[in-house]
């Protein structure tokens, strides 16, 4: 099993990332949850402009094994996707917290952050 | 269906195993009122012997479409089904109604499924098949489904003249998901393109025409395809007569969307309604969005040719109430039946027998017309189904036909009320009939 993380960034129950720079949050999903999914196939389309709730569903992926929901961390309005991730989605297992990026949002709620665990935190709780 | 009885000891046993006194007991949430408080009324009991004469003089009421030639389609045609494909059928290994997921037992059963895909691929032209859905109703209701969910919008327009029933499932299965569904209206036959154009607005998800329509019009899917997109609307395509597709211009080169098909005529008889089959077809831009999963053609380690079940990650199995359909009847020896027949008529074979449904049912109009008893419903394109006004006594008619063995057409006031239908009878007419048979019929109704 692989559970890598990053310090600095905050982590979801769903294993989602998030880097938040100003009011600016970069989106991905961690090492572990690229690594339960497996060899990802295949990402549904993300729309730049959604506005997005904290735990809604900001896209669909699918693996050879399964297809899963991504959880938006955080409210916000979505204002850059990473195509890259669209064309070619096994950047999201070689690299999940840095050319794996799923999208950039807009933050509208920074309350919520609080919400979310540390590294060592999100670490202890995807230990096996 | 086999009989069990159980002893009262037995009884017992079972009562205590599921935790109650009294078989009273048991049943009590049924209400009192509905409750039938004395013995059956059955006659006394016969030898097997006896059972087996009662039972075959009975079964003598019954009319099958073999002695009696329906003169009546309306969504099931009876058409010519070659004897190789019955006796093939009889093989065992293709009597399962399991669906093949593991390959390395089944390539026999996925490669006829395969085959399948690519014929109606090839008739379709469309690039997507799914094969074995229920019928051609619950296959319209999963193109409408996924249409909703390609398109996120709410609004679907169908056509008056989509089948009936198929209009009544769709509603069944829209029903929880909060849709708004509009009726287009008809004219002359035919879908309305300029109330189609009226009723398009940014926030429909898709419109749904059957073409040959329930009357057997051809409609003009090119023309409606056109408008449905300008709104980034879907075109749905419903078939309910596969047989149209051997002389019809294709899905695929009238820019529809997804197809939605029943596959009844090929091959199967009309066992009283059911058990059919039916496809979906959809460009390969949609193919996540499809209810079910495909066979997929690759190879084994050796590099062998092999097929196996794919696209399976949005079923029901693995993604539950996400997944993209709760489908999961599997028509398999129906589908394998379709195949044979399509690779015992080939190309050519059901191009000829495609223009022979055609050329019958213009034949019997013609002549209808010219005997003086009949007026044109409509002047619209059509099949092999036809609506025709009747100036006479639509039971007498009826009989008449009855007596010499034929199944009346259609009555279409049960579907369509209006004052206009009353004398109107939709009649099909397939390979079956022979040219003398048209005449005779053309003689019975003129009296």
């Amino acid at each position: 099993m692989s559970n890598k993380v990053i310090e600095g960034l905050f982590y979801s129950k769903s294993d989602e990332w998030l880097k938040v720079e100003d009011d600016l949050g970069t989106i991905g999903i961690t090492d572990y949850a690229q690594d339960q999914l497996g060899d990802i196939v295949y990402v549904e389309e993300i729309k730049q402009g959604t506005k997005l709730k904290k735990g809604e569903v900001i896209t669909t992926i699918e693996s050879v094994k399964a297809v899963s929901e991504v959880y938006s961390p955080i409210s916000g309005e979505i204002i850059e996707v990473n195509q890259n991730i669209i064309n070619e989605p096994s950047q999201i297992n070689k690299d999940p917290y840095g050319k794996g990026w799923f999208a950039k949002v807009k933050i509208s709620n920074p309350e919520e952050i609080k919400e979310l665990m540390s590294a060592s935190d999100y670490a202890e709780y995807r230990k096996e | 269906m086999r009989y069990i009885p159980s002893t009262e000891e037995q009884q017992k046993e079972m009562l205590k195993g599921i935790g109650v006194s009294s078989f009273e007991e048991l049943i009590t949430s049924i209400p009192e009122e509905v409750r039938l408080k004395r013995r059956l009324k059955l006659p006394p009991a016969l030898s097997e012997q006896e059972l087996e004469e009662e039972i075959a003089h009975i079964a003598q009421k019954n009319a099958d479409f073999y002695s009696i030639k329906p003169l009546v389609g309306a969504g099931a045609y009876r058409h010519f089904i070659p004897e190789a494909e019955r006796a093939l059928l009889q093989r065992e290994e293709f009597w399962t109604c399991y669906t093949p997921y593991q390959p390395e037992l089944s390539q026999g059963t996925l490669q006829a499924i395969f085959e399948f895909q690519s014929h109606i691929s090839r008739l379709t032209k469309m690039e997507v098949v799914v094969p074995s859905i229920f019928d051609g109703a619950s296959a319209t209701a999963e193109a409408a489904l996924m249409a909703l969910r390609l398109t996120h919008k709410d609004k679907i327009i169908i056509s008056s003249l989509l089948h009936p029933h198929y209009q009544e499932v769709l509603k069944t299965y829209l029903e929880p998901h909060n849709i708004t569904i509009v009726k287009l209206p008809f004219q002359n036959g035919l879908t309305s393109v300029d109330m189609t154009r009226q009723f398009l607005d940014d926030n429909t998800a898709a419109v749904l025409i059957q073409s040959p329509n329930f009357w057997g019009g051809i409609e003009n899917i090119p023309g409606i395809a056109e408008i449905t997109h300008n709104h980034k609307a879907l075109l749905i395509q419903v078939i309910v007569e596969a047989m149209s597709l051997g002389i019809l211009k294709s899905p695929g080169n009238m820019n529809v969307d997804i197809v939605a098909g029943s596959t009844q005529s090929f091959g199967l008889d009309l066992n009283f309604g059911g058990p059919y089959n039916a496809f979906l077809a959809t460009k390969r831009e949609y193919i996540r969005q499809l209810p079910g999963r495909i066979v997929g053609e690759t190879r084994d380690k050796e590099g062998k040719r092999c097929f196996v079940m794919t696209f399976r990650a949005r079923e029901q199995d693995i993604r539950r109430e996400k997944a993209t359909s709760n489908m999961c009847t599997n028509h398999n020896l129906n589908v394998i039946a379709a195949d044979m027949y399509l690779s015992l008529l080939g190309t050519q074979g059901l191009y000829q027998y495609s223009l022979l449904n055609f050329k019958k049912a213009h034949f019997l109009k013609e002549k209808l017309l010219n005997s003086g008893k009949f007026s044109k419903s409509f002047s619209y394109p059509y099949y092999n189904e036809f609506l025709i006004n009747y100036h006479g006594d639509i039971k007498s008619l009826q009989e008449r036909l009855i007596e010499n063995n034929f199944l009346p057409p259609l009555l279409v006031t049960q579907f369509y009320p209006e004052e206009q239908f009353k004398q109107s009878l939709l009649f099909a007419v397939t390979e079956i009939f022979s040219r003398a048979e048209l005449n005779y019929i053309t003689d019975l109704l003129s009296q």
